[in-house]
Formats: C-alpha cells, sequence, structure tokens
C-alpha cells in the first residue's frame, strides 16, 4: 500500500469514528499511523473542524424545530 | 468601519499572526460584497457572497505581494472585480453589466449586516459554497454524503454506484481543499462551533 493509500484509508477510519461519536483524539489516533502522521494530520484537524461547523449546524436546526 | 484598524489587521495578517485574518475578514466582508452587488447587478446575491469570500482568501495567499500603492480595500475590490467577471462568463454570461458608479464606502456600509447575528446554518452553507467552487462535484458530493448526511463510505459507494477505494480516495483528495478553506476562515469556525455547542 502506498503512503496516499494509507493516508486516505486512515482518513476515511477517522472520519466514520466522528460520525459514530466515538473518535479519539488526533494525537492518540496518529499513534496508530506514526508513519504517515505529517501528511495525515492537517487532514485529520480539517476533517474534525468541518464535521464539528455541520454538527453546530444540525444541533441548531434541531433546537428551532423544537421550539417551533 | 474603521481604516486605521483595517491596516493595522492587514499588517498583523503579514506577519502571519493567527487571528487577525478572520478579524480582517468581519471588518471588510460586507464592504466587498456591497461592492460586487453595486458593480455587477447580474451577478446573483448568493454567487456575490461567494465571490467575496474567495477575493478576500486570495487576497490574504497573495498578500505578501500587497505593495500598499493602494488601500487594503480598494486592492481587494480588484481582486473581487477580476472573480466576478470570471464568473459571471463562466455562467456564459455574455453581456458582462458592469456599473461605472463610483460609491462612497459609507453608502455601502448603511445597510451591513452585523455578522455576528448568523446563524451556525448560515456558516455552514457559506462554507459549502466556497468549497464548491474549490472542489469537483463528485468530491462536493462525497463531503455533503460525509459530513451533512452522515454516511459511511459503504453507503456513498452504493449511492454514487462506485467503489468503496474511489470513495476514500476522492475523501483525501478533498483533504488539502478543506485545510486551505479553514487556513482561511480558521478563527471564525471556531467561534461558530463554540456558539454552537451552546444549543
Amino acid at each position: 500500500m502506498t503512503d496516499e493509500e494509507r493516508c486516505a484509508e486512515a482518513l476515511s477510519e477517522f472520519t466514520d469514528l466522528l460520525v459514530k461519536g466515538k473518535a479519539p483524539s488526533i494525537d492518540l489516533f496518529l499513534l496508530e499511523h506514526a508513519d504517515v502522521a505529517p501528511e495525515l494530520r492537517p487532514a485529520l484537524e480539517a476533517v474534525e473542524r468541518m464535521f464539528d461547523v455541520f454538527e453546530a449546524a444540525r444541533k441548531e436546526g434541531k433546537s428551532r424545530g423544537q421550539r417551533n | 468601519m474603521d481604516s486605521k484598524r483595517i491596516e493595522t489587521l492587514v499588517a498583523l495578517c503579514r506577519t502571519r499572526d493567527k487571528y487577525a485574518p478572520t478579524d480582517l475578514w468581519s471588518e471588510v466582508s460586507d464592504l466587498v460584497y456591497r461592492w460586487i452587488l453595486k458593480k455587477f447587478p447580474n451577478l446573483p446575491e448568493s454567487d456575490a457572497e461567494v465571490v467575496a469570500a474567495h477575493a478576500f482568501a486570495e487576497a490574504i495567499l497573495k498578500l505578501q505581494t500587497f505593495e500598499g500603492h493602494s488601500t487594503f480595500r480598494t486592492w481587494l475590490c480588484g481582486i473581487a472585480r477580476h472573480l466576478a467577471v470570471d464568473e459571471l462568463r463562466r455562467r456564459g454570461v455574455r453581456d458582462v453589466m458592469e456599473s461605472v458608479e463610483t460609491m462612497p464606502e459609507e453608502v455601502l456600509f448603511r445597510r451591513a449586516r452585523p455578522a455576528d447575528r448568523r446563524s451556525c446554518e448560515d456558516h455552514m452553507n457559506e462554507v459549502l459554497r466556497e468549497l464548491r467552487l474549490e472542489v469537483s462535484a463528485l468530491q462536493m458530493e462525497v463531503v455533503l454524503l460525509r459530513l451533512r448526511s452522515r454516511l459511511d463510505n459503504a453507503e456513498i459507494a452504493a449511492r454514487m454506484g462506485t467503489t468503496v477505494g474511489a470513495v476514500k480516495n476522492l475523501w483525501w483528495r478533498t483533504a488539502p481543499r478543506l485545510i486551505r478553506l479553514l487556513e482561511v476562515r480558521g478563527q471564525r469556525l471556531d467561534l461558530v462551533t463554540i456558539l454552537g455547542a451552546g444549543h
């Protein structure tokens, strides 16, 4: 498996964990992927923050729905 | 609007200050958005927002080339002008209407929207609009299915009629665009998620 394939695999795994609410901290996750950590870290951070934005919007929508 | 504050923030951005781009965007976003709408009446409002955000991102990325012969606002509007023309041409608009009217900045700011009244959903949609300019349609579909619909790889692959490996690859290739987008929007998104967590 190439480094790029390893990164793609790891990013997908991390995203799945985020969606399920089971994601570990990025530092912890990278311990399992130390060989590609420098390339992987910024991608994990970006996905985590994007996920937070979507999550905040989702919660806001839900709370608005409950109020109405 | 405070010209001095804008120039101070520009100087801070040059030093790669972590928070300055967000503060600068708060100061100039309405100006450039309104300028685009006035200048290009046949550009839809939603596209004007995207062009404004894109112009700002470009300005920050090219900030080291800004020599200060004009004000930052004038320079930013110049970038926005090129992007707006490109966007209209991309949409097949043959006659790009460009107003020659000059607009005093106090007029532009009269009806400025308070940025902090915008909802988390507004921010999410803004992010999506910006992202749409940066990634392919397939990548965009993966982003939406991944983050908005919360589907896993197998479900996305089935939905898109492709393989799980292809979905993983598309998701990985989208990451640099997300990173770039977040570098520009940075702290503002942190604020959105903090506010969102309070709901």
